[in-house]
């Protein structure tokens, strides 16, 4: 009997242990699951060649004028559009160059072309940089349009014969580069597309 | 009279509405667990990534995400966080992103890497312990490398985060914590509306028993 007596207390004293462990170490649980998503913006522009209508009234999407006389002029709107999510700089390439009858440069004509044609470029609003390449001088907001960087260009009264039967092509190609983190204005923006 | 009454109401009511509203605008995301007492967690928003949308190259760019114990019994209970890494076709665009989460409290770094990798949160980490009414807030950086390729324009990457909770009763040497947010001014703002509201019925009903 008296063995029996430190079996029982050391039963209960392991009971009262295990359950007020029990009680310390309980505990409910919960899972759950989230889907945390990173996305990239992006930069993108459409450069937009337009034409005015013979009365001027309405703005149509520029087509090949042929026939054009020396002391005419030729409507073509040039603006470029941003279409991404992003702020951008934008500058503009433009490239002329005389073509023959058979649609072969003729480099001498091109060499002289300058002194042909006119093109009313907005100095205003576009900066001309050493490195041929017309600058928009502020940063286009998503979804805005540059100011035309020209309107129109003019055959010279002087156009000499030479270039008759000839066809004046005019390579446009815009440009753009983010804002963000690049450079106080567009002259300082780096990352220009080859 | 009664105008100048009316005018004065209406725009305490305006002004009520108006603190209220600009009191409970906060631009993070949060991880609540134990909305209406029930044992489970809701992040608002559903992606707690809020501020990382249409990133650009050179961005270093913040997000806050703050983890709440909204359990209304004295329960504390303990955080923690692992991370599954990135979906399937996320992993390229995350890899060149580098995310950094550290605490706010003592700013200990959770997680130094590029985001497509589980690194530190591989396994289940502790992040805290949090009282009845209490929160804990995570801040995390999002690095934006200046050189991110074209390639990457518009691409998406999605990141799964897991959380648990262990519930525990509160012991009684447990310090006394809580949330010492606006709930308060919550509440005063409720009763206010109330009051004014009901001051708006008392008086209409007495005008129509006096023109009666």
């Amino acid at each position: 009997m008296k063995r029996r007596i430190p079996a029982i207390a050391l039963v209960l004293a392991l009971l009262v242990i295990a359950t007020s462990a029990y009680v310390t170490l309980a505990y409910f649980t919960a899972d759950d699951q989230v889907t945390n998503v990173i996305t990239a913006g992006n930069v993108k522009i459409q450069l937009c060649e337009m034409m005015a209508t013979d009365n001027g009234d309405t703005l149509v999407p520029f087509e090949n004028v042929s026939g054009v006389m020396p002391g005419t002029e030729v409507s073509k709107i040039v603006t470029v559009k941003n279409t991404g999510n992003n702020a951008a700089y934008v500058r503009v390439s433009v490239e002329s160059l005389i073509k023959d009858a058979s649609g072969i440069e003729d480099e001498l004509l091109t060499g002289e072309l300058d002194s042909y044609i006119e093109i009313d470029i907005d100095s205003t609003n576009w900066t001309y940089m050493d490195d041929g390449y017309y600058y928009y001088n502020t940063a286009l907001e998503a979804g805005a349009e540059t100011e035309p960087l020209f309107t129109i260009v003019k055959y010279s009264e002087k156009m000499p014969n030479e270039y008759q039967n000839t066809t004046l092509e005019m390579n446009i190609t815009a440009y753009a580069t983010q804002k963000a983190n690049n450079g106080a204005n567009v002259f300082e923006a780096s990352g220009w597309p080859a | 009279m009664r105008k100048t009454f009316r005018c004065i109401l209406g725009f305490a009511l305006a002004l009520i509405l108006s603190v209220s509203t600009s009191v409970a605008a906060f631009a993070e995301s949060t991880v609540s667990y134990g909305d209406d007492n029930a044992q489970k967690f809701v992040f608002a928003p559903n992606d707690l990534f809020e501020n990382f949308k249409n990133v650009m190259p050179g961005d270093s760019i913040t997000q806050k995400i703050t983890i709440r114990n909204r359990r209304l019994n004295d329960v504390k209970i303990k955080i923690y966080i692992r991370s599954l890494g990135a979906n399937e076709g996320s992993e390229e665009f995350l890899s060149q992103l580098k995310l950094k989460v550290e605490q706010a409290d003592d700013e200990s770094i959770m997680f130094d890497a590029p985001a497509d990798q589980t690194a530190q949160l591989t396994e289940w980490t502790y992040i805290g312990t949090v009282y009845s009414g209490g929160k804990i807030d995570l801040n995390l950086t999002l690095e934006v490398p200046i050189e991110l390729d074209n390639d990457f324009q518009d691409a998406i990457g999605s990141i799964n985060w897991q959380f648990r909770v262990e519930e525990f009763p509160v012991d009684p040497e447990d310090p006394v914590t809580g949330d010492e947010s606006t709930i308060f001014l919550f509440a005063l703002l409720c009763l206010l509306s109330v009051a004014v509201f009901v001051v708006l019925i008392v008086v209409r009903k007495k005008r129509a028993a006096e023109e009666k």
